[in-house]
């Protein structure tokens, strides 16, 4: 299974990597939005973990550039949230197609690999 | 803000006009009539000739216009007279329709020492006074307007800045909490069980760090109300086993006995997951108050017509009467060298009170010295539409 993390920080990309290869999925990471956006368009991923509050080019400018692109819905995206953005404007983004959850930060792995083996 | 001062016609002025007129008229032409008519006598007493009847026309002519020219000379200088008085008088009148209109500035020359100038003067004192005072208002009602617009600013500033903060306080909080779990579950290796033992002790502080950040972000939201309930319908006994699985962590390895009073499979129309939160807080308080050899936290609900009434009971200390209207209150911490022990944002209960109002319910207490504390929270036996329909 191949999954993209999306954080502008990297230490959050790289401790995402290490578990989730430990774990024996295949990692590739970003860290920035547009990049992202541009991996997603031309690789295939299984799931996207992506965090919402990126300078410049955030999580919602990806999701909303996919959807210009009518490309979302090829997706399965996992939303990473600071609470930030607040809950209303979260709820409306899970309920698009394409998008599979939220998880607010800090993540619990455990939380990550059940959403991740369902 | 419009005043409103009577002053009908041209009442006053004119009848100063008539009270000058007429009894000048009367004063001068009665003596004019009766000197002419004594003097005519006198004519007719001395006759002596034929042409006497020509001599008394002449003179009643002369009388006439001496009488016309008396009457048309005291109707000038009587009008003079009148204009005199009268004209300040309507010069006043004018000054306090301005006033009414709101020109307050309108200038009256003043002319003489009588009363009406003494009056204008006044008014001239009052106008002065008023414009003055209005200036001042002016003056302070922009200023005020001013750190109004300042305060929403700081205040949307602050809201902004501690959003900013909050997220950027949980951000390196993932990589500590998500390493700690990898080592934890030995997923980089075995460790040792001093190892082991360091970072449990990260992750525990850790994870107290992020519900403290929760705390201040929740206290946010509520303050700016923010929060949105998610209300749905669930079961209060699986409820409560959710709960308990949550709380046991709290409790292991502490003398402090559990008790669950929980028997009717009661169903609730509510926020699960902020009344999991109100009840975590309210558990958590309660642990950090019971003593450290028998602690007893029980849990539970009572019975009521319209809500449901929950409650969490401590054998701790009991909260001091004179600290009791405080609890509710942000950042308050009844004994510090128990919150010092314990920790806490000291946010628990105001984040309890604003959820559970949010909700549609109250929250209040029963406490006495070392009789430990009761905690009650209603919340409302309201149905989702859908079921009342049915």
């Amino acid at each position: 299974m191949k999954i993209l993390v999306v954080d502008d920080n990297v230490d959050i990309t790289g401790m995402f990597s290490k578990y989730l290869t430990l774990k024996g999925y295949e990692c590739a990471i970003s860290n920035t939005g547009q990049n992202a956006l541009n991996m997603i368009k031309n690789q295939s991923f299984d799931y996207v973990i992506l965090d919402m509050s990126m300078p410049e080019f955030g999580g919602l400018d990806v999701i909303k550039s996919l959807e210009n692109e009518d490309l979302l819905k090829n997706n399965k995206i996992i939303i990473l949230t600071a609470s930030s953005v607040s809950n209303v404007d979260i709820e409306n983004i899970t309920k698009k197609e394409g998008i599979t959850t939220f998880l607010k930060k800090p993540v619990q792995l455990s939380e990550l690999l059940q959403v991740l083996a369902n | 803000m419009k005043r409103k001062f009577k002053l009908n016609n041209n009442f006053i002025a004119n009848s100063i006009q008539n009270k000058i007129l007429v009894p000048m008229l009367l004063l001068s032409l009665v003596p004019t009539f009766i000197f002419g008519m004594i003097f005519l006598n006198n004519e007719i007493a001395n006759l002596d000739g034929k042409d006497t009847l020509e001599n008394i026309y002449s003179d009643i002519i002369f009388f006439s216009m001496i009488m016309a020219s008396t009457l048309i000379l005291i109707i000038v200088f009587s009008h003079l007279v009148a204009k005199g008085i009268q004209n300040p008088i309507l010069e006043l009148k004018k000054a306090f329709k301005e006033f009414n209109g709101g020109k307050y500035d309108y200038i009256i020359k003043i002319k003489g020492h009588d009363e009406v100038s003494d009056l204008t003067q006044s008014f001239q004192t009052f106008q002065e006074y008023f414009i003055t005072n209005n200036k001042i208002k002016d003056f302070y009602q922009k200023e005020l307007e001013l750190k109004l617009n300042e305060l929403k600013k700081t205040d949307i500033l602050k809201d902004e800045f501690s959003s900013m903060i909050t997220h950027e306080l949980k951000t390196p909080l993932t990589p500590i909490r998500g390493y700690c779990e990898m080592l934890k579950e030995n997923s980089l290796g075995t460790l040792t069980s001093e190892q082991l033992e360091c970072i449990e002790t990260i992750d525990s502080n850790a994870l107290h760090l992020e519900k403290l950040i929760g705390d201040i972000l929740d206290a946010q939201k509520l303050d700016m109300g923010h929060i949105v309930f998610n209300k749905t319908e669930f079961h209060f006994d699986s409820f409560i086993s959710e709960l308990t699985k949550n709380i046991q962590p709290l409790v292991d390895g502490k003398n402090i006995q559990l008790i669950i009073t929980s028997s009717s499979d009661r169903v609730i129309f509510s926020d699960e997951q902020r009344l999991r939160q109100i009840f975590y807080n309210l558990i958590r308080n309660a642990i950090d108050f019971v003593p450290e050899i028998s602690g007893v936290v029980e849990l539970g609900f009572k019975s009521s017509k319209d809500d449901h009434i929950f409650y969490v009971k401590d054998n701790g200390l009991g909260i001091p009467k004179d600290k009791q209207s405080n609890i509710f209150k942000k950042f308050y911490q009844v004994d510090t060298a128990q919150t010092r022990k314990h920790g806490g944002s000291g946010l628990g209960l105001v984040i309890c009170k604003g959820m559970v109002e949010g909700l549609g319910g109250k929250i209040w207490f029963e406490s006495g010295h070392e009789q430990g504390t009761i905690f009650y929270f209603s919340l409302p036996k309201i149905l989702p539409v859908a079921n009342e329909v049915k």
